[in-house]
């Protein structure tokens, strides 16, 4: 490749991790939680219980219900299985007159707003995850930073390209901190490739498959494309209400039909998580069961029912799939690593901090490239690129932390975690940018990793100590969520400490030629360029 | 190279949509069969379009190319319509 190629891929690698960095860093450090969603949710919530067993029977009672005040339900109405999580809420959902979503939990009496954005902790954190926070448009700025990496991904993969395997192999710590920061960016750039493809383009498509659908649709398939989208993603064939009413079979019922016809069409096995009813209560009602299987790529497999019979329509489960269910199925086993047991989440959390770890440090790269080595005094860009990384990535760090406290102490003030843990993360993240302006980035970058380091360890011991009934009843019963949420918190805490220390190293000990340094501008120009060749 | 960037993003899009979508309507058998796999690939398509762009020696050069490739794209894709089942 001509070094005036690589020059320009070098800028388009620089600019476009720029603009998605700090957006993709949020993201990954949320997702890398959020691979642990299920142990945070029954960590977080410690007084839910077990599921009884008469729940499916009660989700039963609760659809009549909801049919007989709501009729518009009866063309869809869907519920969830409490599967194995114990802390799953069983909710039902559908689409009112106005074609707004609205769920009721088996505890609620009537219904409310779907997409009200009053999450509990994991699923806020996966919000955080897919759209930052921000409402309504936060997902398709995700869907365009998915696009971004996706080119930054392309681009710094041929920029190494003439150097791939001689650079995998280099890790040169030393004097010169650049190059050791540019041969930890590549290394763990080259090794975790494979994953960072997957996320681009799963991620993209998460976020994005509605506005590409459309586009597709109107351009080129002359409207057709959406009534086949459904075909191609669902089990459901065509069915249409015969108009007399009919007794429908229960969700139980017809989860445990489906299991039954997923098992003979050879999946491993199947455990339905949500289902839904098309032509409630009518002649000609159908129902479509989605279920999880292991042992494959894409763990989601549906089985459609005639809900009176509860005959067998359709089976698209593992093994018995066409190419566009296979595919379906495959982007969200990709994604949310779900095609394996828990060793395979502990790689996702793992590659999800070294992604975290990869724009982090192409940040502190883009610093040291324009530092100026002679004199304290670094360039605007610099100070403002330093004073971003350390507010909005160690911020965002921090604020998640202390939104895990906030969730822990909160109850004992009155508040209710789904209230409150939106607004304490917002509040700890701006509080973390504001010091970040206030004490300059070498300073704040200290102060923010040792505050997430005590929040961290803090969350871990004080939930021990609070919740330590639930701590060891859970542990009694054979699980290991709570336990688990604990120890990675002081863990986690005990990792900020460490980089809490080696910052402040930097910050005292480290070259005052630098944005890093905390140290007092160097008075004459003599001692600082020495300075600067030791370095 | 501001040039090159836009019209990436502006003519490769239109571009990478055309492309997919021929390759899904000349697909031999049912084009519905294959319909995903197909749309997986047009943001991998877009953002290799995109970075292909910076070959090109000018902006305008990287223009005019991506314009006569649209046209030829939606030109098969036009074709295709007319003369292929589809889903």
């Amino acid at each position: 490749m001509k070094a005036s190629t690589v020059r320009t891929f070098t800028v388009v690698h620089t600019w476009t991790g720029l603009l998605a960095g700090f957006a993709l860093f949020i993201a990954f450090y949320a997702g890398a939680l959020t691979m642990f969603h299920d142990e945070i949710d029954t960590w977080a919530s410690p007084r839910a219980e077990m599921a009884r067993a008469d729940t499916m029977d009660r989700a039963a009672k609760m659809l009549e219900g909801i049919v007989a005040t709501h009729p518009g339900a009866r063309d869809q109405v869907g519920v969830t299985f409490p599967a194995d999580h114990p802390s799953h809420e069983v909710a039902a959902y559908w689409m009112d007159k106005n074609g707004d979503w609205k769920t009721q939990t088996l505890d609620e009496s009537s219904a409310r707003d779907a997409e009200d954005h009053e999450h509990a902790l994991a699923d806020f954190v996966y919000e955080l995850h897919y759209d930052l926070g921000i409402p309504a448009i936060g997902i398709y700025l995700m869907g365009i930073v998915s696009v971004i990496y996706g080119l930054a991904l392309l681009t710094g993969l041929l920029i190494h390209l003439p150097n791939l395997v001689r650079e995998l192999f280099a890790l040169r710590p030393g004097h010169n901190l650049k190059r050791l920061w540019q041969d930890a960016h590549n290394v763990i750039g080259i090794l975790s490739l494979p994953f960072h493809i997957i996320f681009a383009i799963t991620g993209a498509l998460l976020c994005l498959t509605m506005v590409m659908l459309m586009a597709f649709n109107t351009v080129a398939f002359d409207g057709k494309l959406l009534p086949a989208f459904e075909r191609m993603t669902s089990a459901l064939p065509e069915t249409t209400a015969k108009g007399d009413s009919a007794v429908m079979l229960t969700p139980a019922e017809l989860g445990a039909r489906a299991r039954q016809a997923a098992l003979a069409s050879g999946a491993a096995n199947f455990e339905p998580d949500y289902m839904r009813y098309v032509h409630y209560g009518q002649r000609g009602a159908a129902a479509e069961v989605r279920g999880t299987s292991t042992k494959t790529l894409g763990e989601y497999g549906m089985v459609s029912l005639d809900a009176t019979d509860g005959r067998v329509l359709r089976v698209q489960v593992t093994g018995a799939r066409d190419a566009n269910h296979a595919t379906y199925a495959a982007i969200f086993g990709l994604h949310f690593g779900s095609f394996g047991n828990v060793s395979l989440r502990w790689l996702y959390f793992l590659l999800g901090l070294a992604g975290a770890f990869l724009f982090y440090s192409g940040n502190l790269l883009y610093i040291e490239t324009r530092r100026k080595r002679r004199q304290a005094e670094q360039p605007m860009k610099v100070r403002a690129m330093a004073t971003a990384t350390v507010g909005v990535c160690i911020g965002s760090c921090f604020a998640i932390s202390v939104t895990f406290l906030g969730n822990l102490i909160g109850p004992m003030f009155g508040a209710t975690p789904e209230a409150i843990v939106q607004p304490v993360c917002f509040t700890a993240f701006a509080a973390a940018v504001i010091w970040t302006f206030w004490r300059r980035p070498a300073r704040a970058a200290v102060d923010l990793l040792w505050a997430t380091a005590l929040v961290s360890v803090l969350v871990g011991v004080l939930d021990m100590t609070i919740h330590g009934d639930r701590l060891i009843r859970t542990l009694a019963e054979g699980r290991f969520a709570v336990l688990g949420v604990d120890l990675v918190a002081i863990a986690m805490g005990a990792g900020f400490a460490w980089l809490g220390m080696a910052t402040r190293k930097r910050a005292v000990e480290g070259d005052p030629c630098s944005v890093w340094s905390s140290r007092r501008p160097v008075t004459t120009a003599a001692t600082a360029s020495t300075t600067a060749q030791e370095a | 190279m501001l040039a090159k960037t836009f019209a990436g993003i502006l003519l490769g899009l239109p571009l990478s949509l055309a492309l997919v979508a021929v390759a899904i309507w000349i697909w031999p058998g049912s084009s519905e069969s294959v319909t995903l796999p197909f749309l997986v690939a047009f943001f991998p398509v877009w953002t290799g379009i995109m970075g292909g762009t910076y070959m090109f020696r000018s902006g305008a050069r990287a223009w005019a190319w991506l314009a006569v490739a649209n046209v030829a794209a939606f030109g098969a894709l036009f074709l295709a319509k007319h003369t292929m089942p589809g889903l």
